[in-house]
């Protein structure tokens, strides 16, 4: 099993670095106009001036190994459009806080309610519980997010009475945010639990457990559930991951300034530097997300193994 | 394979059947007697006419909601391909122009007639000359008057006021809308007055204008004297010079917004089909690949998280720079960031249940790894399977709604459930927002349907419920 | 007893506010264009220079009604041959930090040692061009400090003394220019003629105006940054060290970030959470047909000069399956160019953007309307000029377009072009509207020509290098293309169709040369008229009446405005004669209650007397 993380852990690093190629890459294919905001009043002297001040006019192996050697000293560097000559750190040392926060809080009431509705759908089949979680669920799907936030924002800020834009130190204007950021969480948690755990109610051990005349919530609860659960698990790391990333809708929606929408901001204004800061780290966490999530899967189930065949006895 | 052995069973079955029934009737007679041996008896027990799909589909059936909503999805692809056909449509992206002032007739609301007003017997109106003989344009603003233009007033009204414009004598409107300047007393007349804004001098206290454009009545309900005309009975005043109406109304530019919706909702429906249909072949390849062979587990995971860490956005917006913006760049581009999630899954599933006992006794017995995946695996995975794809197609008409939102999907003259919904989405608080309503509605019906569909096919597929 | 003490208590408290309430001026607003950089030396971006506009003082400001006003230089003279500037500059101004603690007084060295940080090619200033454009020298200067191209020997280094900015003493500024510059004083109110405290600037040295702090700069300005968090808000409060501080009517700018600001600002706007919103058109027609919000809107001011024409490629390099060979024969003739000048319905195109106020937005030469103007008399209804202005909207006229296509199609049959002629009319996805309005031509070109003269082909370019792809390479056949002014002169209008030119590349084709050649003509001689401005003006109006009435480009207008719901009086804002005049809020009133329509109209009216009664003066 160790052998197996180390290995992951090594390819891992591997990835890393040829992810960080790919897109170093592809970058520096975009259109040149897209460095300058007044493309048309500069003449070339001054276009060739502050291409050699980013750094773009050197051969690209030159280029990379400067990159690289930066990195490897723990420098991110600066950010060369989005705000010009701040350290990339800082920049995302400002704004990563946030977004964990809201991530991590959007996250818990996800689960909080997404599971407990999940496993009461599967257990009240046609009933009342599996009804309303049904008709949640299909009316979060269908309706875009990015309608649905709208109309949250206006009737909910109304309703609550508190501003429509965020603030840090209101604690009243977390709540829309957050909630709006776990429903569709909900949803999903509670959609594939329901789906999981019907599938493992027709298996077998269950018709044998209740012949045996196991309570119906002791099936449900100690065996059924946990099976079910196991597909789930692996998801749990990556989505903590990427909620914490930032959802780009509710930050732009509520001024909320996280890191929601920043990759997509430093990509449209070909800030090289951010961009390839901010892939690294969402990498690490994506690859570390699946890496957690497997072994999870292990640990959970133990008829799951990634070992070699010869491993195993 | 079912098939032949059906046809194998068929004579066999037939011989049987006879068996039967001539038991039956030895049975009938002689209900102790002594039964006796035969060969067709022993066959019995080892044909069964059980077929997995048509199991399947009989559960399906039974779902009388899921039934329902296939039925309603069929309808609303059939209805995108025929609607086009039917009479009195307009074509997707033909901007209506006003027939006399040219203007482009913007932001119309949805109604199911053109009537703008109703008017009795014996309505004077003035005429605007066109061509069509069949009908007319008409209206009672005898004539427009220029911002901050001066008029004396010769009545004062609460709605309307009598005055007198350079010797012209007629009815203008007294509301938020002119801001007339008044003094002190009104009532008290005559005096000079005027408006900050362009306004209309009526023949009559009452507006017959569509927002100060002609209306329209077939001229056989008119009597013509000259450029005035007098209605010989009750009858509606149309915005245009037909009574196809705008069942959606129309948007910005002046579109029918019902010819965009349904034209809009067969490129989502294409697109969505076609990335959901590639998608899935990749991802299931490649997942099963990856989650059964060991030895490409790593080098698997290692693609995967490339590909997966690459933000979509770069690629987006590299294809875009390439390849101009058009459907198949959005589905080559949605195909190319999209089957990793598919592939995964796939992957997930197949570790749950690749070392499992039957797995294991099939893979001792010696059956190469083609037929496992195929017969053991891929079977066991079709619940799960179904209810990803169906989910798929709404996905991936979710995404191109975000893509359109970041500013690199389908170019306008392009109608699709994304552009449409993205042009919407400002107009929450307006009383255009039927602009975004109906499109909403129409991805709301299209999701809740793959839903349904999906979870029911996917309760329907599991052998378990074919009892 | 108690509710008695309560109540007191309460009644204390709020009166202990209401001073305080009474005093402070806040103005709130969302913005959603962060800026990049606090550095004003090296920036040309209309987010940045806003802020700088009201943090740093210029030498030269303008009030209300357009006239130039002193800021830091109290008098100023020229030379008579126009070559020299000198401006005395005012003893009272200061350097403050953003805490307004005093560090330095604002002298002319302050000039000088923006200008050589600006003239360093090293520092990438997007003014330089500007800067060099103008002062002698300064040209030679800037190359000498630029890195060399590849495989090119470097420019020879020089001396600081070669550049015509000299500092006579501490308060006394000489400029000395390559030639006569009427416009000058207007150039001098823009980014690259700003002062730099020097010692702050050595100090700082890379990190001098990084975005990161409100203590990356120092001010002189009439605000200070006070706070400073990027991609969340920025507050701007009043200078009370500034010399004009009594002038300075709001206390507080504050402006909150957000992405969606077009999407909500409404709506926050009807909540009381800002005071002011730029409106959409879908909003504005909802307002103003509900007889309580109608009050709350206004059309907004054009305060931007950029100019919006059409322009025809006269060098077209696009895929041969639009036929650049077909459209290069068929563009020279001037029937066919006149057919669409007259065929073109620029209203109904407008109504798109703004369906009230379409014809509000248009004018008829490459100068916009408003732009310039001797003694209240507009350029553009100067001289040759006036007729075509006073056209208005009449530009359209269906019969006459009719008449010049049947002529071009006889002329172009004899010389060989198929019929209907391919015209490429590509638009950036990335700009809204753009593809609507693209729609709207189309449709309405196709409707007036009929099926047999011009097949109008709408296409998306890419929304990133849409320039370089699209306009730069000569991908197009027609174009919605725009220009913004550089400083206050007619001539900076003529730069888009100079020779060398990657708007229309006219000086590519020789069919077009003889015409050409007449239109350069007429532009050096407008050029060389720096004494008399009336006279000069009168030359550039001939200059543009000439490309009108050969219909070489077709003029559009202005990018729309549309309506505004703002507590601020637009009338008491600097007017915009120069670009960093329009974006100071020093002056402006803030009303209590938003200024509706007819208000706005009204107080236009008694604007333009007021603004006619001085210049009678």
């Amino acid at each position: 099993m160790v052998k197996y993380v180390l290995k992951r852990l090594l390819s891992a690093v591997v990835t890393l670095i040829v992810i960080l190629t790919v897109v170093f890459v592809l970058v520096r294919q975009m259109p040149i106009e897209g460095y300058f905001d007044n493309f048309d009043k500069l003449d070339q002297n001054m276009i060739s001036a502050r291409l050699h001040q980013l750094g773009l006019t050197d051969p690209l192996h030159v280029q990379l190994f400067r990159f690289y050697g930066q990195l490897l000293r723990g420098d991110l560097g600066a950010s060369a459009r989005y705000r010009v000559g701040a350290p990339i750190s800082e920049i995302i040392a400002q704004k990563a806080p946030l977004s964990i926060q809201m991530g991590v809080m959007a996250m818990a009431l996800a689960m909080a309610l997404g599971i407990p509705l999940g496993a009461a759908m599967a257990r009240s089949k046609s009933k009342f519980w599996d009804k309303f979680g049904t008709v949640f669920i299909v009316f979060v799907n269908a309706v875009p997010a990015a309608v649905y936030y709208i109309y949250l924002q206006s009737y909910g800020s109304s309703l609550l009475g508190t501003s429509m834009l965020f603030s840090r130190d209101d604690w009243r204007t977390w709540i829309l945010p957050v909630f709006s950021m776990s429903l569709g969480n909900i949803a999903y948690y509670a959609m594939w639990l329901r789906r999981y755990m019907v599938d493992e109610l027709n298996k077998d051990y269950v018709k044998l457990a209740k012949a045996k005349g196991l309570s119906e919530r002791a099936i449900t609860m100690r065996h059924v559930f946990r099976n079910a659960f196991v597909p789930m698990i692996q998801y749990i790391p990556t989505s903590l991951m990427f909620t914490v990333c930032g959802s780009i809708y509710i930050e732009s929606l509520y001024s909320v300034p996280g890191m929601g929408g920043l990759l997509v901001d430093v990509i449209s204004r070909q800030d090289n530097p951010m961009v390839q800061a901010i892939v690294m780290i969402y990498s690490c966490v994506g690859i570390i997300g699946l890496l957690l999530g497997d072994l999870l899967m292990v640990v959970i189930d133990p008829r799951i193994t990634f070992a070699k065949k010869e491993d195993v006895r | 394979m079912g098939l032949l052995r059906k046809m194998r069973a068929a004579p066999l079955e037939a011989r049987m059947q006879e068996e039967l029934r001539s038991r039956r009737q030895a049975a009938e007679k002689d209900p102790f007697g002594f039964a006796a041996f035969s060969a067709a008896d022993a066959e019995m027990t080892g044909v069964s006419d059980y077929s997995y799909w048509g199991s399947t589909l009989r559960a399906f059936m039974k779902n009388r909601v899921a039934v329902a909503l296939l039925s309603v999805l069929a309808a609303l692809l059939l209805f995108t391909v025929i609607q086009p056909l039917l009479p009195n449509q307009y074509p997707a992206n033909q901007i209506i122009n006003h027939p006399t002032t040219g203007v482009q007739m913007s932001n119309v609301a949805p109604s199911f007639t053109t009537a703008k007003v109703s008017v009795p017997a014996g309505t004077e109106l003035i005429i605007t000359p066109w061509e069509d003989a069949r009908w007319t344009a008409v209206s009672n603003v005898l004539t427009g008057i220029k911002a901050r233009a001066e008029f004396t007033v010769l009545q004062y009204g609460a709605d309307y006021c009598r005055v007198d414009l350079d010797g012209q004598t007629g009815y203008v409107k007294n509301d938020f809308s002119t801001k007339l300047k008044l003094p002190e007393e009104p009532e008290k007349t005559p005096y000079a007055s005027r408006s900050n804004f362009a306004i209309k001098l009526y023949s009559a206290p009452g507006d017959y204008t569509n927002n100060g454009d002609p209306l329209f009545v077939p001229t056989e309900y008119l009597n013509i004297d000259g450029e005035r005309a007098v209605t010989n009975r009750a009858c509606d005043l149309r915005i245009l010079p037909s009574s196809a109406p705008f069942l959606f109304g129309t948007n910005n530019l002046g579109q029918d917004l019902w010819a965009l919706v349904w034209r809009g909702t067969r490129t989502s429906l294409f697109i969505g089909f076609t990335v959901a249909v590639i998608e899935a072949l990749i991802g299931i390849l490649v997942g099963v690949l990856w989650g059964y062979v060991r030895r490409l587990d790593r080098l698997l995971t290692a693609v995967y998280n490339v590909v997966d860490n690459i933000p979509t956005t770069i690629v987006l917006i590299l294809i875009a720079y390439v390849m101009r913006p058009g459907i198949s760049t959005l589905i080559f581009a949605m195909c190319l960031t999209g089957w990793v999630g598919m592939a995964r899954f796939i992957r997930n599933q197949i570790i749950i249940i690749r070392d499992r006992e039957y797995n294991m006794a099939s893979r001792s017995l010696g059956t190469s790894t083609v037929r496992i995946i195929l017969r053991n695996l891929l079977p066991y995975l079709v619940s799960v399977i179904m209810l990803r794809m169906a989910l798929a197609v709404p996905g991936a008409i979710g995404s191109e709604v975000f893509i359109t939102y970041i500013g690199l999907g389908l170019p306008v003259s392009i109608p699709s459930l994304g552009n449409l919904i993205n042009a919407g989405r400002k107009l929450i608080s307006t009383s255009q927002s039927y602009q975004l309503v109906f499109p909403t509605i129409v991805l709301s019906i299209i999701t809740i349907s793959f839903y349904m569909i999906g979870n029911a096919f996917a309760d329907a597929a599991d052998p378990k419920n074919h009892l | 007893m108690k509710k008695l003490l309560s109540t007191l208590l309460v009644l204390m408290m709020v009166a202990s506010f209401a001073p305080a309430m009474a005093e402070e001026n806040v103005y709130t607003t969302l913005y959603s264009g962060e800026i990049t950089t606090l550095n004003y030396l090296t920036t040309t971006t209309t987010n940045e220079f806003a802020l700088s506009a009201n943090l740093i003082d210029t030498l030269v400001e303008y009030d209300r009604y357009g006239r130039v006003q002193p800021s830091l230089a109290k008098s100023w003279n020229v030379s008579e041959d126009g070559l020299t500037w000198w401006f005395d500059l005012r003893t009272d101004a200061y350097w403050v930090d953003a805490n307004q603690n005093v560090v330095a007084p604002v002298t002319a060295n302050d000039f000088i040692a923006a200008a050589q940080y600006i003239l360093n090619a090293e520092n990438a200033s997007s003014s330089a061009q500007t800067l060099y454009s103008v002062i002698a020298g300064a040209e030679a200067y800037y190359k000498g400090t630029a890195a060399p191209a590849e495989g090119q020997e470097p420019a020879p280094k020089m001396d600081w003394d070669t550049v015509g900015i000299h500092a006579l003493d501490d308060y006394t500024l000489r400029y000395d220019l390559i030639q006569p510059t009427p416009y000058f004083l207007s150039m001098v109110d823009y980014m690259c003629f700003m002062p730099v405290y020097g010692p702050f600037l050595e100090e700082k040295g890379a990190d001098f105006g990084l975005a990161t702090g409100n203590d990356t700069i120092l001010y002189c300005g009439p605000y200070v940054l006070s706070e400073f968090a990027p991609q969340e808000r920025r507050v701007l409060t009043k200078n009370e060290t500034n010399w004009d501080a009594k002038n300075v009517l709001i206390d507080k700018l504050e402006f909150v970030y957000n992405k969606e600001a077009s999407t909500i600002s409404a709506e926050l706007f009807l909540r009381g959470e800002v005071d002011s919103a730029s409106i959409d058109q879908a909003i504005a027609t909802e307002w103003l047909a509900d007889p309580e919000k109608a009050d709350f809107i206004r059309p907004q001011r054009p305060t931007s000069f950029y100019s919006y024409f059409f322009a025809f490629n006269f060098d077209p390099q696009f895929d041969a399956a639009y036929e650049p060979d077909n459209w290069k024969k068929a563009v020279v003739n001037e029937n066919f160019r006149k057919s669409f000048y007259y065929g073109l319905d620029r209203v109904k195109a407008k109504m798109v953007s703004d369906a009230e106020n379409a014809e509000s937005w248009l004018f008829n030469a490459i100068t916009p309307a408003g732009f310039v103007n001797i003694d209240g008399v507009d350029f553009v209804d100067m001289g040759a000029l006036k007729e075509i202005s006073a056209l208005g909207t009449g530009t359209y006229q269906a019969e006459k377009a009719l008449e010049y296509r049947d002529q071009a199609i006889a002329e172009l049959t004899e010389a060989g072009v198929t019929f209907p002629i391919k015209v490429l009319f590509p638009y950036n996805p990335g700009t809204t509207g753009w593809d609507e309005e693209c729609q709207v031509i189309e449709q309405q070109l196709e409707e007036l020509f009929g099926p047999d003269y011009i097949d109008i082909i709408v296409e998306a370019g890419p929304s990133s290098g849409f320039l370089s792809e699209v306009r730069r390479s000569g991908k197009y056949a027609l174009l919605k293309c725009n220009w913004g002014p550089d400083y206050s002169d007619p001539q900076t209008f003529t730069d888009p169709f100079a020779v060398g030119n990657s708007y229309q590349f006219a000086y590519k084709n020789a069919d077009m040369d003889e015409l050409m050649q007449q239109y350069y003509a007429l532009v050096q001689k407008a050029i060389g008229i720096t004494d008399d401005l009336e006279a000069r003006y009168l030359a550039f109006a001939d200059v543009e009446a000439f490309l009108v009435n050969h219909a070489i480009v077709i003029p559009y207008g202005f990018s729309t405005g549309g309506y505004t719901a703002s507590r601020i009086d637009p009338f008491t804002s600097q007017y915009p004669a120069s670009l960093l005049a329009v974006e100071r809020f020093k002056g402006s009133v803030l009303l209590d209650a938003p200024m509706s329509t007819d208000q706005y109209f009204d107080a236009y009216d008694q604007w333009l007397t007021e603004r006619a009664a001085l210049s009678a003066e």
